[in-house]
């Protein structure tokens, strides 16, 4: 199921944003002009990343997920990007791996190899996907902390500050989420049903660490709470700031 | 723990045209030998604890090596396996990420941290391989996650011997990897807990795939694997 299009080249202003995206104003973006595939991505439209290339997908507006399908019929969501993130998708995978939009996108998908070689005289960009990378990585390593040793109460806790890290806002004590993906998404990211999401989020509320207001709305009353509950590792959440 | 620094030890490493500096020239693997040393490790002993100031760097040169993860109660995940010609340790961050602990002793070559990121800042080709390096790692890491979240049992063991036996260094030239055995540095206990598994499961899962004639196992520390179209059907 690919619903992509996809656009030869209304490059320079896509070029433009991204450079701009991702603070890489000094790089002539004509270097980078033939390289890449545009896609906006609609709600819940997929597009194949495994084929041939390893590909380095830009998220310039939305959010995706990562799938992996995991015979006969499992799905585990490895990872979430959002605007301004890098999305590292491996060619040779033993598993589809499909990226969905969680909402309205436009992704921006390079080569890996040919972006890798640009970048070989670009050190700036090099650095980049070299930081990028290992934030990945490091999401990753926690991630399979969490399915491997957590509760479910534990993993919840812990996505709720991942994401507050990620695409929070500071709004006085408090901080403000607007999480595009479903409870479903974060059942399949966790490794839980969507009862236990939702049970999970009950009774946050009840005990006052998070209010919450519609679907996608969660506002973080009680951080220290939140990550006491979430039992998090010594290392999680280090390093951040320095990338 | 032995230290030593002999003249240029990068000319006799096994692993020279396997890891990050494989795609220096000779002035710039003189450069990089300035700046480490090897390092020998027995069975058991940590290089790497997690959440400690990074102070340091390291390729395998020798042997296998866990990393490790606690939550914050005390429950270790083991976050995978590093075999010769991998890299340890996180580059350009202030603290370590995971722990790092010998299972069979080993041998690795370190780096001071701090001279490894300016020598890779410097250096545009170990930058590049180590963004490699890191997408490689990504990727295992990601399939360990599946492992964990969404694989029985039976999927879990053929997933860990596939990888064991695409990344434990060849011995010999034999050109038939599948005739021969593989050595498991691993006891079943540590399979098990790597796995997320009990040692009883992990028994009765080798058990059964030596009974349908997908493996054989010569002796507790070797593995054979005779059909390895079948085990990467079980792994899924």
């Amino acid at each position: 199921m690919i619903h992509a299009r996809s656009h030869p080249s209304p490059s320079e202003d896509l070029l433009q944003r991204l450079t701009t995206l991702l603070a890489l104003r000094d790089i002539p973006t004509r270097i980078l002009d033939s390289a890449f595939q545009s896609l906006p991505l609609d709600r819940g439209s997929s597009s194949l990343v495994e084929g041939e290339q390893d590909a380095i997908v830009f998220v310039l507006r939305g959010a995706c997920k990562l799938v992996a399908h995991v015979p006969p019929d499992r799905e585990q969501i490895l990872s979430f990007s959002f605007e301004g993130d890098i999305l590292f998708a491996p060619a040779d995978g033993s598993h589809a791996l499909t990226v969905v939009a969680v909402e309205d996108s436009e992704v921006l998908r390079f080569d890996a190899g040919v972006l890798s070689a640009l970048a070989a005289s670009e050190p700036k960009l090099s650095m980049l996907l070299l930081e990028r990378a290992v934030r990945s990585l490091g999401r990753s390593r926690e991630k399979a902390v969490a399915l491997g040793r957590k509760t479910a109460p534990e993993r919840v806790a812990d996505f709720l500050l991942s994401m507050a890290g990620r695409i929070g806002v500071q709004e006085g004590d408090t901080q403000v989420l607007i999480l595009p993906m479903s409870r479903r998404d974060i059942a399949d990211s966790l490794g839980l049903t969507i009862e236990t999401v939702s049970r999970q989020f009950g009774e946050l509320r009840t005990a006052g660490l998070i209010a919450t207001s519609g679907r996608s709305q969660v506002r973080i009353l009680d951080r220290e709470a939140l990550h006491a509950r979430s039992a998090r590792s010594v290392s999680a959440g280090r390093n951040i700031s320095r990338i | 723990m032995d230290e030593s620094r002999p003249a240029n030890f990068c000319q006799a490493c096994a692993i020279r045209n396997r890891a990050i500096c494989a795609d220096l020239d000779e002035r710039e693997i003189d450069a990089l030998n300035a700046i480490g040393r090897r390092r020998s490790l027995i069975a058991g002993e940590q290089l790497l604890w997690e959440g400690n100031e990074a102070m340091l760097v390291a390729n395998v040169v020798e042997g296998v090596l866990k990393l490790s993860s606690s939550t914050a109660d005390g429950k270790e995940q083991i976050l995978g396996l590093a075999y010769p010609s991998d890299f340890l340790g996180r580059p350009f961050g202030e603290t370590t990420p995971f722990g790092a602990e010998a299972l069979t002793d080993s041998l690795v070559c370190v780096f001071n941290r701090t001279d490894f990121d300016r020598f890779a800042r410097e250096h545009p080709r170990l930058e590049h391989k180590l963004l490699e390096r890191t997408l490689s790692e990504l990727d295992r890491t990601r399939r360990w996650m599946l492992l964990l979240g969404r694989m029985n049992a039976e999927q879990r063991i053929a997933t860990f011997l596939l990888d064991l036996s695409d990344r434990m260094p060849e011995r010999g030239c034999s050109p038939e990897r599948t005739a021969e055995a593989l050595p498991l540095p691993l006891s079943r206990q540590q399979i098990a807990d790597i796995l997320g598994l009990t040692i009883e499961t992990v028994s009765r899962q080798l058990t059964k795939l030596r009974a349908s004639a997908v493996i054989d196992l010569p002796s507790r520390r070797e593995v054979r694997i005779r059909d390895r179209k079948a085990l990467s059907e079980l792994a899924g």
